[in-house]
């Protein structure tokens, strides 16, 4: 189809992005039979084939939405930004300050605690517990939005990401107990992280930064418990492990604030005055 | 049209006019745009990701032929697609005669 340049890049940058599905060739097929009988039909009257071509590109819509657009799910969700998804994506930054907020939060009592000034542990740690609590539940809700966002294409992965993000919202209840919330906060990550990165649709570093940022204070949790040798008689919340552990929980949240800042940005397609994408 | 007025009624437009008669995308669009007397010119690549919905959806079927040396997805109504056209033409029947009822207001002078 070198005659038609223009329409050979679009149909090529739309299969880039439909890259994954299996439906792709069909889709590519399709939308080509479309733009070429746009062309013919311009031909015919007269216009020339760039213009025709320009003219049927631009009613078609830009690549990236469109291969968007496709990205459906099997239960027929469209991939597109929804006031629903830009609401998540609120609850989903707000979700990133607590958890930076309750990390600090935690290193304060950690800091009281050592310095013998009890009368503060309860305070730090109460507020510690219950902001991770709250953070975990509306990093709930923002892995709900991701998905919608995506057309319901993070699927069985996106489902249990967050059932188990929930779960470690509740378990931080024991907050005094790290090896379940962190550990199931680390499962939750991971499977929305790579999911995402395997959708290709958020930004890729916020996918890999809530993967790295959740995996540092599990990291730092086993070195304290495996190797006690080497951090003496030290256990995981104190120094230096709770330094990593706030480390990884600020780039997890950068993460989180990332892909919450992405839904917040689109402009949703339910909103008045936005076109149909159904 | 803006999308908001049209949200929801797409489906019933794009069943109505595959139930004439079996159509690849282009037709259904070219057909919905000249029949709305271009009221609704909507963005072409939105409404392909519509036909798909609806044919996972089994009220659609579509069949591939080689029309000009390239493939060609037809689109066409399945028996399940002519129930839900048959329902939602109802109710969009008694939905714009309600609307219309109340625009025309009570004749005048109104009763209490």
């Amino acid at each position: 189809m070198a005659e038609y340049a223009l329409i050979d890049r679009y149909l090529g940058e739309l299969r880039h992005m439909l890259r994954r599905s299996p439906e792709a060739d069909d889709i590519v097929a399709e939308v080509a039979d479309h733009l070429l009988e746009g062309v013919s039909q311009h031909r015919d009257n007269g216009v020339t084939s760039l213009v025709a071509e320009r003219f049927v590109l631009t009613e078609f819509g830009d690549p990236t939405l469109v291969g968007r657009a496709f990205a459906s799910s099997k239960h027929g969700g469209i991939a597109v930004p929804t006031t629903f998804t830009k609401r998540a994506g609120l609850l989903g930054v707000a979700s990133a300050v607590l958890y930076v907020a309750a990390s600090f939060s935690m290193l304060v009592y950690n800091q009281r605690n050592e310095t013998g000034q009890s009368d503060w542990d309860a305070t730090f740690f109460g507020i510690s517990t219950y902001t991770y609590i709250a953070a975990g539940l509306l990093l709930v809700a923002l892995v709900v939005g991701l998905n919608r966002r995506h057309g319901g294409a993070l699927g069985k992965q996106g489902r249990w990401a967050a059932y188990v993000l929930g779960a470690a919202g509740v378990t931080s209840f024991a907050l005094w107990f790290w090896a379940p919330w962190l550990t199931l906060t680390l499962a939750g990550a991971l499977l929305v992280g790579s999911s995402l990165v395997r959708a290709g649709l958020a930004p890729r570093w916020a996918s890999l930064a809530v993967q790295v940022g959740a995996a540092i204070p599990v990291g730092a949790m086993w070195v304290a418990w495996l190797l006690p040798e080497s951090t003496a008689d030290q256990d995981f919340g104190d120094d230096p492990t709770i330094l990593f552990a706030l480390a990884g929980f600020i780039i997890f949240a950068t993460g989180i604030a990332g892909l919450g800042a992405w839904l917040l940005s689109e402009t949703p397609v339910d909103e008045p005055d936005n076109l149909l994408t159904v | 049209m803006r999308g908001q007025a049209l949200k929801g009624h797409l489906d019933l437009l794009l069943l109505a006019i595959i139930a004439e008669g079996p159509k690849h995308g282009y037709a259904v669009i070219e057909e919905l745009r000249i029949r709305s007397e271009e009221t609704f010119d909507l963005p072409e690549g939105t409404v392909y990701p519509a036909l798909h919905r609806l044919q996972k959806a089994g009220l659609l079927t579509s069949e591939w032929s080689e029309v000009q040396g390239r493939r060609r997805r037809t689109y066409l109504l399945t028996k399940q697609g002519h129930a839900a056209l048959s329902e939602q033409r109802q109710s969009w029947e008694e939905f714009s005669s309600a609307i219309k009822r109340v625009l025309k207001g009570a004749p005048w002078p109104s009763t209490p």
